[in-house]
């Protein structure tokens, strides 16, 4: 044998030597890598840059409100009286409109990830006063950045106002320590606070960002952010006394932003989501929604036309000739020719049959091919015979190449403020004044849309209808409808069901039967979401909204 | 034997064979082996060892007395000897826990030798954690194993699945049956923890990925373990608390070459898929439940004139009529093959092995120009353990191990398959029109032709090596009995794939035009040649080193083992910090007189996902055994002839939490940026990320067993009962409890150790086995069970006590307690307020919290788990002569499914309709329905999670058969001859006796949208020389 015993030994020795010096110790100890702690993140302006850059990410964007946000038929105007969906998919809009909300179940909750987002600018806001700067540049930024956490804050919080009423207020870090049982705020004292909060921000702001920073806050989103606090405060569904000082309030909050006199109406209907400097535009995301095309488009384009215009909108437009609703006794309406002299922002809304779109007459009539109606609703064809083009960038396309086309958010635009100004002046006065005329007016009557303007002696009630519609139809599939519908307490009245139409065009002509597609379910209880009820087994001090029994 | 089916075998087989030529390359490396062997010129004695009840014995040595011959027997309990002289030879027959037997031979050539054991048959030996073993008899933990005979009763790809009713104690799942991708979920003793319960898996002593077992072919394994209690498992510390399966590969003994081979050949089938109705009744069911939603409606969805048309068939390019999944699916077939070799001289023993698995797609899939889009999997093993003794003192082991895994698929992945496969209706279209494309409907369901012929592919090709390097040295000139022992190991995985992806224009019938001719369709889609591949490659790497002291001596009565053990592992994943952790392992035994046995289990370990002065924790385990047989009140009982009684103790623990590592730290991590200005700058987010727990730890178990062990009448009879208790705790989670204005999202609260988990069950083992005649046969039976409970898991406390989840089993499924269906309108205005807009036949809910309403506040706990608590089998077998037969019937009980969507609730999504849902309830059939009223497209009412859909999983099956018949000295050649072939035919999945509904009982979620497990046919032919 080769080796003998001693030999071995020694290498038997060497080897246990060998591994047992190799610092057993500190086998485990090891840098863990990955992130930076809270000093080193508030330590340096850049880091604080990209802290505020994912405040703006926590705003939601509206093109799918649904939770987790990013169901591809949940839309506000599939829940609302706009549209529908005839793709039913688990947690798809119909279980709100079929009345299937409830305290454990509703797909459009933002509870949780508001108050992340609240936490994350609270974080900010008791940390951004101690950012060591070095030059003037990055103390404007400094100082500019603080504003935008507070106009932050305030947009977290409506958020939340809108779904819940009043909420918990914490405007500091919580500790997992600290109590955490709070009770609700009541509604007043979240809107002092948001409207707090936005007047910080006025402050701090700009009136108007550099071009490297459009798609921040501004004055003008700050001080609209809180018109709409006031406004839907001074609502129905937060003021059945009808108190007119919070009407008036919001009104002169209103008011705030048409003083700048930096916003101007704008009739760029066409171009309105695929443009980002608009004179009208206040507050627009920065996000391009590259699916919108593809989920919107005509099926014959290739499309999946998730959102079908209800005739419940249709009916809505009035005769451009008179400015009469067209059930009105001589607006002009021919049922035989029922999509000719209508308002314009029909045709620059919603494609009917005969209706041109990308060099294309669309025909939705029964069994005109791929994009005819499909009664009892296809994948992708209208269920209604109508399809969506507001929103929807004539750019695009999907086939041959594909192309996303440009869909960025509007949240907030000067028309809006107008007709909240209209709303609210109208409200507190015994009868409209000139004032409210002019606003309401002011959207109707520019350029590109120039329809007849509103005039005569109207009481304080047809005024508040008349601004009503108007919002609908203005507002049109921007997300404010089902909101509107919930602060005005209607959701009785406008959701009951969900119409479209049925062209036949046979030998004798063309003929429009109307089409009930299916009931809808709406409850008074609806007009505020249920608190979870996941939330409220962890926190027992918060009370349910009222409908929502347990 | 019937030789004609041999021949009608060997035709089936050869046509295979002949595609491929690395078989071809096996075949002849195993003729010219023979070839060569036939030059040897010696006298042959060949003989078979087998025990009182005729059972062959694998592994007996046989010597011949004053010459250095040695052989030893193979699986079949053959032996072959080549003797140099012609005069007489004395054999010496030896094996582990039988007397040793001598024989003198004069003139005969074959031999039947009968081994007596010493003491029963409880000599033989176990395998414990880190290369340690015992005798049985000297067992005081719980555990149980399976031999490589039984292993290989099972056809399966994937030899996991071979374990299912083998192994009291371990429960098997096969969620899935797609080709290379068939691992079951594992259990030993069902689950304990709220995080992960996987067992750990070792093979030779080497802690390795849950997945590398089942790269392993078959008949490279000796034996699979399992390792359940505290004393067994204890040493295994931080990772021992959800049990090891331990697997053990062959190795050589001093013999002359023992040479297997084997091919065979299987064809597999699909075991169950849903059956759905023609397009006739399809049409039929739709008409209803259109009108059933559209009470107001004047036209039906199908005309009069279609119906005809379904009904006749008349026009089927028209009215087409397609059953998706009959079309689709085919008979698959699996070749294997394999080729191995054993024996060694005094100094150098060996065993190699080689094997080859072609495991072909049940799809009727179109091989095109470029690829063939049909699933294939195609596996090449091999291995060498090579054991060196230097001299006496000194020995080295070298054993390399590489899988190559070649993996074949279309772009669409099995469960889209199968989803489109459960969706599309029969009348949607034709599979393709004259005009040669596939059929379609714009905004309609997919063509599941299209999808998996038209997409393009996938192909894997992965490898894993591993080399592991063992060298023992004895210290007797310290102590007798002392020896250094130490291996080094490495595992490299490497995974590579591509994807190409094309695509072809599909047609839609305009409704007018020659069906030949492109214009009278809508050509939807574009054209897309196949695109260059993109890929995607993974490496990982292990590495494992451990030293040890063991020590074994015997002072009279009173014998000693101990050992000192010290590891240290690396695991390099992908390009993160490695994962590393080190341990102490500590066991010592006595015995006293194979009478009394006590045992110290102790692992001591930590890893680096704990805070610096919290990462080490001591884990011990105590037990003892007592085999009152030897006492003497009990000896030389005649019913009893063999009773033991043990018992263990002991704590473990379970590192395996999941997700986040280094929990003591808190950290701001990258987030979702924005974008600013008119160019869209993004700027990338940071946000707070998650809160660390500084006291962070691992879960620990507090396991107890107690243990009987007996065999009656001479061994004819045996029962093993073990009765086990485990308390989990510390369990790490994520406390339920805290408000959400906190503003930490869950994912990003600490984790704490506060969860608490009870589990309790028992195993229990039946066996008997005689001769009557010329028949051997056998019985085994066993069963376990293991229940669960949530004892502590921070849970908020709901609105009412049947919401909560604490108290209940871990996946305990929720829903709505069905009370049957509404006979009327009145019915449903007299009752709570349901879902959406009800009528009557729909399903009526129980109210729990009797508030009127029917919602989330009245989903309470329904049926169990999808993880069955009841697991057995039934084995059986005879030999008789040189035929044997074997069975195996494995079942589970006590778990139940909540299925959801297509198949199970009429035209979901736009789907179609079963058989069952003919049963549907209408004012005629509202005595017998079976089924709610139909409704067209997704309803809101009845399609929820309820009693009402919730599936019964227990099952029995036949899962497996095998008939075998050997031949002896087969001539081959002149002088040369197999020494045995044996031709034989395994089933798995035979039978399956079951009340669940649509699917294969095993597929947990009730989606459809899997690969269903598989239905094999084998035949196969092993020789050996």
């Amino acid at each position: 044998m080769i080796f003998n015993n001693k030999i071995l030994s020694k290498i038997a020795f060497v080897a246990i030597c060998t591994f047992h010096s190799c610092n057993v110790n500190d086998y485990l100890d090891r840098s863990p890598v990955g992130g930076l702690s809270e000093d080193e993140v508030f330590g340096s302006y850049r880091q604080v840059e990209q802290y505020v850059s994912n405040l703006y990410a926590r705003i939601p964007t509206e093109w799918f409100p649904g939770n987790p946000g990013d169901h591809p038929t949940l839309t506000y105007a599939s829940v609302s009286d706009e549209a529908l969906s005839s793709v039913q998919l688990a947690g798809g809009p119909h279980e709100f409109t079929q009345g299937l909300i409830n305290a454990n179940y509703n797909p459009m909750d933002r509870w949780t990830g508001m108050y992340e987002s609240i936490r994350a600018v609270n974080i900010f806001l008791e940390k951004i006063d101690h950012l060591p700067t070095t030059n003037p540049t990055e103390e404007a930024g400094k100082s500019r950045m603080k504003g935008e956490g507070y106009f932050l804050r305030a947009w977290y919080y409506m958020e939340l106002f809108k779904r819940y009423g009043g909420v918990p207020l914490v405007d500091h870090v919580l500790n997992i320590n600290d109590e955490l049982n709070l009770p609700r705020n009541t509604a007043e004292e979240i809107v002092d606070f948001i409207s707090s909060d936005c007047d910080k921000a006025v402050e701090l702001l700009l009136l108007e960002n550099s071009a490297n920073n459009i798609g921040r806050g501004t004055k003008g989103a700050a001080l609209m952010l809180k018109a709409k606090a006031q406004l839907y405060l001074a609502s129905k569904l937060h003021n059945p006394e009808n108190n007119p000082e919070k009407w008036k309030n919001a009104a002169a909050a209103a008011q705030a932003v048409m003083d700048l006199n930096f916003y101007r109406v704008d009739g760029n209907y066409e171009s309105l989501f695929h443009s980002r400097t608009s004179p009208n535009l206040i507050f627009q995301s920065s996000l391009n929604e590259t699916r919108w095309v593809s989920l919107n488009f005509l099926p014959s384009l290739g499309g999946s036309a998730r959102v079908q215009p209800l005739q419940n909108l249709v009916d809505a437009y009035e005769m451009k000739e008179t400015g009469l609703g067209i059930f009105d006794p001589g607006s002009g309406f021919n049922e035989f020719a029922p999509y000719v002299g209508r308002d314009p922002r029909l045709a620059m809304s919603i494609l009917y049959d005969g209706a041109t779109w990308k060099d294309i007459t669309v025909r939705t009539y029964l069994n005109s091919g791929t994009d005819g109606v499909q009664r009892w609703g296809g994948l992708a064809q209208t269920q209604t015979s109508y399809y969506l083009r507001k929103t929807v960038d004539e750019n695009g396309n999907i086939t041959p190449n594909a192309i996303s086309g440009e869909h960025y958010w509007v949240y907030m635009r000067y028309e809006d403020v107008l007709l909240c100004y209209a709303e609210a002046q109208n409200e507190w006065l015994e009868a409209p004044d000139a004032s409210v005329y002019a606003a309401v007016n002011e959207v109707r009557t520019r350029t590109g849309i120039d329809m007849p303007p509103l005039t005569g002696n109207l009481d304080k009630e047809a005024m508040r209808e008349r601004i009503r519609h108007e919002r609908r139809v203005e507002l049109a599939f921007e997300g404010q409808r089902f909101w509107d519908i919930r602060r005005w307490r209607i959701g009785e009245q406008v959701m009951k069901e969900a119409r479209g139409v049925i062209i036949d065009v046979n030998d004798n002509g063309t003929f429009y039967w109307p089409n009930i597609i299916g009931e809808r379910i709406y409850r008074p209880a609806f007009d505020l979401f249920p608190i979870p009820q996941s939330v409220i087994n962890r926190q027992r001090a918060l009370d349910q909204n009222d409908g929502y029994t347990n | 034997m019937n030789w004609r089916l041999m021949n009608n075998h060997a035709q089936s087989i050869l046509p295979t064979l002949g595609r491929k030529y690395c078989c071809q390359i096996l075949l002849l490396w195993m003729l010219s082996l023979m070839i060569f062997q036939a030059n040897a010129q010696s006298r042959t004695i060949k003989g078979i060892l087998k025990n009182e009840l005729g059972e062959p014995i694998e592994g007996v040595t046989i010597a011949v007395k004053g010459t250095a011959l040695v052989a030893s027997t193979n699986t079949d309990g053959r032996f072959s000897l080549d003797v140099l002289s012609a005069e007489s030879a004395v054999l010496v027959f030896t094996y582990v826990g039988y007397v040793t037997r001598e024989i003198t031979v004069r003139n005969q050539n074959e031999l039947e030798v009968i081994l007596v054991a010493e003491s029963g048959n409880l000599e033989e030996v176990v395998v414990l954690g880190f290369g340690q073993s015992q005798k049985k008899i000297a067992q005081t933990g719980s555990i149980a194993s399976i031999s490589s005979k039984q292993l290989k009763q099972s056809p399966v790809a994937n030899i996991t699945n071979a374990l299912a009713g083998r192994l009291p104690g371990l429960i098997a799942m096969q969620r899935s049956g797609q080709p290379g991708n068939d691992m079951p979920y594992l259990f030993i003793r069902g689950r304990a923890s709220l995080n992960n319960s996987s067992p750990l898996v070792t093979i030779d002593g080497i802690q390795k990925d849950y997945q590398s077992i089942s790269l392993l072919d078959p008949n490279e394994v000796e034996n699979i373990t399992i390792l359940k209690d505290a004393s067994a498992t204890a040493l295994y510390g931080v990772k021992g608390a959800n049990g090891v399966i331990i697997v053990t590969t062959k190795r050589g003994s001093a013999s002359q070459p023992i040479i297997n081979a084997s091919v065979e050949q299987a064809i597999q089938e699909v075991v169950r898929v849903p059956k759905f109705l023609d397009s006739y009744n399809h049409a039929l069911l739709a008409n209803e439940a259109y009108f059933n939603d559209n009470p107001h409606a004047t036209s039906p969805l199908y005309s009069a004139e279609a119906l005809e048309a379904y009904r006749t068939g008349s026009n089927p390019l028209l009215y087409p009529n397609v059953d998706w999944m009959d079309e689709m699916l085919k008979n698959g077939l699996q070749s294997k093959v394999n080729f191995n070799i054993s024996g060694g001289a005094k100094k150098v023993k060996y065993f190699v092995n080689v094997g080859y698995l072609d495991q072909g797609g049940i799809y009727k899939a179109e091989k095109n120009k470029d690829y063939d889009p049909n699933a294939n999997f195609k596996r090449y093993n091999f291995r060498s353990n090579v054991d060196i003794d230097f001299d006496d003192d000194f020995s080295m082991g070298l054993s390399l191990f590489g899988a190559i895994e070649d993996k074949n698929r279309p772009f669409y992945t099995d469960a889209d398959i199968f989803y489109t496969l459960l969706v599309v209706p029969p009348n949607e279209f034709p599979i393709k029109y004259p005009n040669g494309r596939y059929g379609a409907r714009s905004g309609g369901q997919n063509n599941a032709f299209w999808i998996l012929n038209d997409w393009g592919y996938v192909e894997e090709y992965n490898s894993s090596l591993s080399g592991m390097l063992s060298l023992a040295r004895k210290l007797n000139f310290i102590t007798e009995g002392l020896t250094l022992k130490g291996n080094y190991s490495f595992d490299g995985y490497f995974r590579n794939s591509f994807v190409r992806q094309k695509l072809t224009i599909r047609s839609q019938y305009k409704g007018t035009g020659p069906f030949e001719e492109d214009s009278s369709y809508d050509l939807i889609g574009t054209e897309m040649p196949l695109t260059a591949p993109s890929s995607s490659f993974v490496q990982n790497r292990d590495v494992w080193i451990d030293m040890s002291l063991n020590y074994q001596r015997k002072f009279g009565d009173h014998e000693l083992t101990g050992l000192l053990l010290a590891n240290r592992t690396q695991k390099v994943i992908a390009n993160q910090v490695p994962f590393v952790s080190q341990g102490l392992v500590g066991r010592f035994v006595y015995n006293y007189k194979n009478k009394y046995f006590g045992e110290l289990n102790a692992g001591y370990n930590g890893t680096d996902n704990f805070a610096k002065d919290l990462r080490y924790g001591f884990f011990p385990a105590v037990s003892a055994g007592w085999v009152l047989s030897e006492e003497n009140f009990l000896k030389d009982n005649r019913v009893v002839n063999y009773l033991k009684l043990r018992g263990s103790y002991g704590l473990t623990g379970n590192d395996q939490l999941g997700g986040r590592r280094w929990l003591f730290i808190s950290e701001y991590q990258n987030s979702t940026g924005y974008l600013f200005g008119n160019s869209l700058t993004h700027i990338g987010g940071i946000t707070e990320g998650a809160m660390a727990n500084p006291d962070v730890s691992w879960e620990k178990s507090k396991k107890a067993n107690i243990g009987l062990e007996t065999q009656f009448f001479n061994n004819v009879f045996g029962l093993t009962l073990d009765l086990f208790k485990e308390n989990r705790y510390d369990i790490l989670i994520t406390r339920n409890t805290v408000p959400s204005i906190l503003g930490v999202p869950s994912g990003n609260l600490p984790p704490v150790n506060m969860g608490k988990v009870d589990n309790r069950g028992f195993e229990v083992e039946l066996s008997h086995r005689y001769k009557i005649g010329n028949v051997n046969y056998f019985l085994n039976a066993n069963g376990s069970l293991a229940k669960n409970k949530i004892l502590f898991m921070d849970e908020a406390t709901p609105d009412y006590p049947w919401l909560a989840r604490t108290d209940h089993p871990i996946g305990q499924l929720y829903g709505l307690t069905s009370l049957g269906f509404f006979n009327s309108q009145e019915e449903i205005d007299n009752s709570p307020t349901q879902f959406g807009n009800v009528i009557p036949g729909d399903i009526k809910y129980k109210d729990l919290n009797d508030d009127g309403v029917i919602d989330g506040n009245d989903e309470g706990a329904i049926g169990r788990s999808t993880v069955p608590e009841v697991f057995f089998g039934f084995a059986g077998g005879f030999t008789w002569n040189k035929l044997d037969m074997s069975f195996l019937f494995q079942g589970a009980a006590n778990a139940n499914r909540q299925p959801v969507s297509v198949g199970y609730y009429e035209f979901y999504g736009g789907g179609k309709a079963t058989p069952y849902h003919q049963g549907r309830w209408t004012p005629e059939t509202a005595s017998t329905a079976t089924y709610p009223a139909l409704h067209y497209g997704g309803n809101s009412n009845n399609h929820r999670a309820s009693t009402f859909y919730m599936d019964n999983t227990s099952y029995i099956r036949l899962k497996n058969v095998e008939i075998g018949y050997t031949f002896e000295n087969v001539a081959l050649f002149k002088n040369r001859s197999f020494k045995t072939l044996r031709l034989y035919s395994t089933a798995m999945n035979l039978f399956t006796w079951t009340e669940a509904k649509l699917l294969d009982p095993e597929n947990d979620n009730g989606y459809g949208a899997v690969h269903p497990p598989m239905r094999i046919f084998n035949f196969g032919l092993s020789v050996n020389f």
